[in-house]
């Protein structure tokens, strides 16, 4: 790759589940802006990757660079500094039940910052304003459609201007139109606020629409890595076989449960 | 043959089972270790173990008030009923009151709140934990020792001990009732035999274990909420879990506190702090 340090890199990643392993030595490399796409048919352990970049996963072998800093075995203390500087976006939004919009999309800045109640609330407005939900403040998650939980789920990972936002299956469980809205906002808000995304799917119009580059995450290991200009017209047999469905997954079925356990939405 | 194939089968799975116990245990004694660090670190976190201690102590005052009342009366009538075969009958204020003082109310209040509010806690923090919220705390540079952890065992180590006072209280009440209702034993003197029994020693050492029922229960179901894993199924095995482990806890070490605070002479220590006050 570039000489210039990655953003976020992987080297050798590995990680079992109750002994079955998910992760097999899993190599990538993230670089500033744009948008990494992780591709991956269900239980090829993408999410699990995700969740190394972030250090909600600790490996059992290998190494998690970001910003060529190893932090594969930080402290939970020391994780709690490199977080603010990401943003994710979970599978099932994860907004906390509870708490309303507002304190959903405010609850990072409560917690890293001191600023006065007017203008934790103007943040939340300008946050909810570019995920194009105005207005939402005073609602309840349980009231909030799919997309709209999802669109949450972003305006609070953007509350603290990160630098990298990851995406844990963004548009799982939303119909096509909805899937459509949160590719143009992830496309929009890498655009506008010039950070770099981490996207995991298996949702091929979505990461056409958004990636600038595309790793083929097959049985714990990448398996092909590019350019989305390129990949989108390859006949690479990897690729095609990811399409058609006719490489099915040899992973334990143990293995897909662990993780999916580990992912649940 | 195949029963020598089915030994090593089943020391096998006594092995991991073995294995599994220790490492449950292990990580029990990491979240006890980061709780404590995370009150060295960050102090307490006020407004959310405040509301807490709404829905742990404040809401759980009707089930063991209930609870309280109707021991203390039943008591009454079984003390009442034996000690008659002894020509004693007014003496029941003594042993109901030494009862309830020193082992009912406590561990009456505990089970009762290990039942409503560890169910509460494990359900909770298990539904949050397959729904990725708990991830979601961590993924926004949060800890959820000190936000979710924290204030439940905080409250819970606090509130169980008022609620014992108040089941004490309740107790003492539905005995008196039984007592002068059934038996014709005076007010008066139904709490005049009670307060010759009980001493303040037996009051501490029935309130002072309560500190640890709180703190274990809590504890407790905020750990197996917290490994909570399988969807809701998972939650649902998770709560289930924690009000068996959290009452074999408290009755458990009922038993060796109780041993152990009759080594300590409390009457003694408590009239010294006396003479040193006044």
């Amino acid at each position: 790759m570039s000489a210039v340090t990655p953003v976020i890199a992987l080297r050798g990643v590995r990680k079992a589940f109750r002994g079955e392993p998910v992760l097999r030595g899993v190599d990538l490399t993230v670089a500033k802006g744009g948008t990494f796409t992780i591709l991956g048919g269900s239980g090829s352990g993408k999410s699990v990757c995700l969740k190394h970049m972030i250090g909600l996963l600790e490996a059992d072998a290998g190494q998690v660079l970001i910003e060529g800093r190893d932090v594969t075995h930080l402290s939970e203390s020391g994780w709690i500094d490199e977080r603010k500087h990401f943003g994710m976006v979970f599978q099932g939004a994860a907004l906390f039940d509870s708490l309303s919009v507002l304190e959903n999309v405010a609850y990072p800045i409560r917690e890293h910052r001191r600023d006065p109640e007017e203008r934790v609330r103007e943040r939340v407005r300008t946050c909810l304003a570019a995920v194009g939900l105005p207005g939402i403040e005073e609602l309840v998650p349980a009231e909030l459609s799919g997309g709209m939980r999802k669109r949450v789920g972003v305006a609070r990972a953007i509350a603290l201007e990160p630098s990298v936002i990851l995406y844990d299956e963004p548009t799982t469980g939303l119909d096509p139109a909805n899937s459509r809205r949160i590719g143009r906002l992830i496309r929009q808000l890498q655009q506008q606020l010039g950070v770099t995304s981490v996207v995991v799917t298996h949702d091929m119009e979505l990461c056409y629409a958004t990636s600038d580059r595309i790793a083929l995450l097959r049985d714990g290991r990448i398996v092909l890595e590019g350019a989305a200009s390129e990949l989108a017209n390859s006949s690479h047999p990897e690729m095609h076989a990811f399409l058609e469905g006719t490489h099915e997954s040899q992973l334990p079925a143990a293995a897909a449960r662990a993780q999916e356990d580990s992912s649940l939405a | 043959m195949s029963q020598l194939a089915a030994l090593p089968s089943s020391i096998v799975r006594l092995g991991d089972r073995v294995l599994t116990g220790v490492g449950a245990l292990g990580e029990f004694g990491l979240l006890i270790a980061a709780s404590f660090r995370a009150v060295q670190q960050r102090g307490i976190p006020l407004r959310e173990t405040a509301l807490q201690f709404e829905l742990i102590a404040v809401r759980s005052t009707p089930i063991v008030a209930v609870t309280a009342l109707f021991t203390g009366m039943v008591l009454a009538l079984q003390t009442a009923f034996a000690l008659s075969r002894f020509g004693a009958k007014p003496y029941v204020g003594s042993i109901l009151g030494l009862a309830i003082v020193r082992e009912l109310g406590p561990v009456l209040a505990a089970l009762m709140v290990a039942g409503r509010v560890g169910a509460g806690i494990t359900s909770e923090l298990g539904s949050m934990k397959v729904t990725e919220q708990v991830d979601a705390i961590r993924a926004m540079g949060a800890d959820p020792v000190e936000k979710l952890v924290l204030p439940r065992v905080i409250a819970a180590t606090v509130g169980l001990p008022l609620l014992t006072l108040f089941a004490i209280v309740l107790g003492i009440l539905g005995g008196l009732l039984v007592a002068d209702l059934q038996y014709r034993i005076a007010p008066d003197f139904f709490l005049q035999t009670v307060s010759t029994a009980v001493t303040v020693g037996d009051f501490f050492s029935g309130v002072i274990k309560t500190f640890v029922f709180g703190w274990t229960l809590a504890m407790v179901a905020c750990f197996v909420g917290l490994r909570a894993d399988g969807g809701t199924a998972g939650v649902g095995r998770a709560t289930t879990q924690s009000v068996v482990v959290a009452s074999i806890a408290v009755l458990v070490s009922d038993f060796f506190l109780t041993k152990l605070l009759m080594l300590v002479p409390t009457d003694r220590i408590l009239i010294s702090i006396g003479r040193l006050l006044s």
